[in-house]
């Protein structure tokens, strides 16, 4: 499991691990590789937003672990009103403002799709 | 940036703002409805009236068309006061005194509907919770026939679903939401319980819900073509849930089967309650201040309907409602407030209205503003920033001023004041 969570975080690669080196696991290392090849990959956050497709309901700056840590108001609802989030509703649309602070990113490189699951319009869309 | 107080929804936020031009708008927090429709404010602040008497349009003064609508009311056999949902609760106290000035009929959009769930008994089993408790302890909220994502934009972002609340640390992660509808919602898509049911079907689905949390009768066949495991599943989620709080919306209150299904969902709640848990039903609707009718015309009379000052003292109607009698051409006048009548009443009655005389007071727009005989345009109440209004949930909030426009815009409390007046002087003659 602590593998596991290391080669989600982007730490550790198949490679890194020894019993999916040995004969007869070939297979389940190409597995492997090809699901995370995105992450290992990934200098962006490969998150878009389509603004004619948004309502500004704002899912997506409350939900957003980053903005809460960043702006907590947001945490219980409030309208993000600074400009550290990485999603504000701006003009009745959500736009996103900091994406270098996406937990996509590098160096955290989580898969984290949380803005695009609760998107209810499918505005957002993370590929 | 200033604070503002939005008043395009029943959710009334107050947690936004706006830096507001002559012609341009920047907010931040706003929804796209909440925006556009102050952007549309902003623009729309002058006063203008048109009257459309003798198959031509004329311009008149803001005076001139107060003196004509005072006319009008005062030779009215059998005035109606209808709208009232997008006033200040100060402009619908004012409408109902000159209501009684003019022994008229007062009524409002929320008697389609939400007067006739609001005086359910369901809403006297002690259903005293608000948005924010809702915030702090909703552990299942659950949508039935209700889809705010179309409707009211910010309610699962800011109260319902994503926010983290005292006993639900982790939002959306500590709640559990469903949503029942008879069509597949965009609401759905943030719902661990996704329930499609046909047409009517809500009274048999919460008849087997009852049913599988008293034990009374084993879940094991479908229910409204929907399997048991899914019943059963929804049912053991408000077992599990401490504090359980239903949005119900039209689809509930106009689907034909209202006393029904209304007594059902307080059955519901009531199970719940026996089970030892917390259970609310709040309704779900979407014009920012159907509550503020309700409060006011419930003050006057106990039970908050259409109200007949005929008599001098307000009474229920209760013979026929409002719009049999619009349908019928029963009023020789009717003065609409704040409301886009035509566009939104039912197909008889838009008719009866449409061949009825019609004096519009509210913003510019809409299907009543064009066809009314006279139309006074005013600003929205979001310019001028004063008054209050009632959230969905009966809390009061008050309006919020902003700029320089609040010193010298007239809202329409001062515009319905005014014309009482002239009406009690012409009276008083």
């Amino acid at each position: 499991m602590a593998f596991a969570t290391k080669l989600a975080l982007g730490d550790v690669t198949a490679d890194d691990c020894p019993p999916l080196l040995k004969p007869g696991f070939e297979k389940n290392l190409k597995t492997i590789r090809d699901l995370i090849a995105p992450l290992q990959s990934t200098s962006e956050t490969g998150v878009k937003l389509d603004e004619d497709k948004c309502t500004g309901c704002g899912n997506c700056v409350v939900v957003c672990p980053v903005d809460v840590a960043v702006e907590p108001p947001t945490g219980v609802g409030k309208a993000a009103r600074g400009d550290v989030t990485v999603f504000r509703v701006d003009n009745g649309i959500a736009r996103i403002i900091n994406l270098e602070k996406c937990r996509r990113f590098p160096p955290d490189r989580l898969n984290c799709r949380v803005c695009e699951q609760y998107c209810c319009t499918d505005a957002i869309e993370i590929w | 940036m200033e604070d503002i107080v939005c008043n395009r929804c029943s959710l009334l936020c107050d947690d936004v703002v706006a830096d507001i031009g002559a012609k341009e708008v920047m907010s931040l927090g706003l929804c796209r409805l909440g925006h556009t429709h102050l952007e549309r404010a902003v623009q729309l602040q002058g006063i203008e009236a048109i009257y459309r008497g003798d198959g031509k349009e004329t311009k008149l003064t803001q005076e001139k068309a107060l003196d004509k609508i005072a006319e009008l009311l005062i030779s009215a056999k059998h005035p109606l006061l209808y709208g009232w949902a997008h006033c200040t609760n100060e402009t619908i106290i004012e409408g109902l005194s000159l209501a009684a000035t003019l022994k008229a009929v007062f009524d409002s959009s929320a008697s389609m509907g939400l007067s006739q769930s609001m005086t359910h008994e369901i809403h006297h089993v002690k259903l005293d919770t608000n948005l924010e408790e809702v915030q702090n302890k909703g552990e299942l909220i659950l949508y039935w026939g209700s889809n705010p994502v179309e409707s009211s934009h910010r309610h699962a972002s800011r109260f319902t679903v994503f926010p983290r609340g005292e006993n639900v640390p982790q939002g959306v992660e500590s709640r559990v939401i469903g949503v029942i509808d008879i069509r597949e919602t965009e609401t759905m898509k943030m719902a661990n319980h996704r329930i499609i049911i046909p047409q009517g079907g809500d009274c048999e689905l919460a008849r087997a819900i009852i049913d599988d949390l008293t034990g009374k009768v084993p879940l094991k066949t479908s229910v409204v073509g929907l399997s048991a495991s899914t019943i059963v599943g929804l049912s053991q989620a408000l077992r599990k849930s401490d504090f359980t709080v239903i949005f119900y919306g039209t689809g509930i209150v106009n689907s034909g089967r209202t006393e029904e299904n209304l007594s059902l969902l307080m059955e519901l709640i009531q199970t719940l309650r026996k089970l030892g848990k917390n259970a609310y039903a709040l309704p779900m609707w979407h014009a920012p201040n159907d509550m503020g009718v309700l409060k006011s015309t419930s003050k006057l009379a106990m039970t908050p309907v259409a109200l007949d000052f005929v008599s001098g003292k307000p009474t229920p109607l209760d013979m026929k409602t409002t719009l049999q009698m619009l349908a019928t051409g029963e009023f020789d006048v009717v003065l609409i407030v704040g409301n886009d009548a035509l566009a939104t009443l039912p197909n008889r009655a838009a008719k009866g209205l449409a061949s009825t005389r019609t004096i519009y007071i509210g913003s510019t727009g809409g299907f009543t503003d064009h066809r009314a005989l006279l139309s006074l345009r005013i600003a929205d109440d979001i310019v001028s920033g004063l008054g209050t209004i009632t959230r969905v949930d009966m809390k009061d909030i008050q309006f919020k001023q902003w700029g320089k426009t609040k010193k010298s815009t007239k809202n329409t409390f001062d515009v319905i004041t005014q014309l009482h007046k002239m009406i009690q002087t012409e009276l008083k003659k």
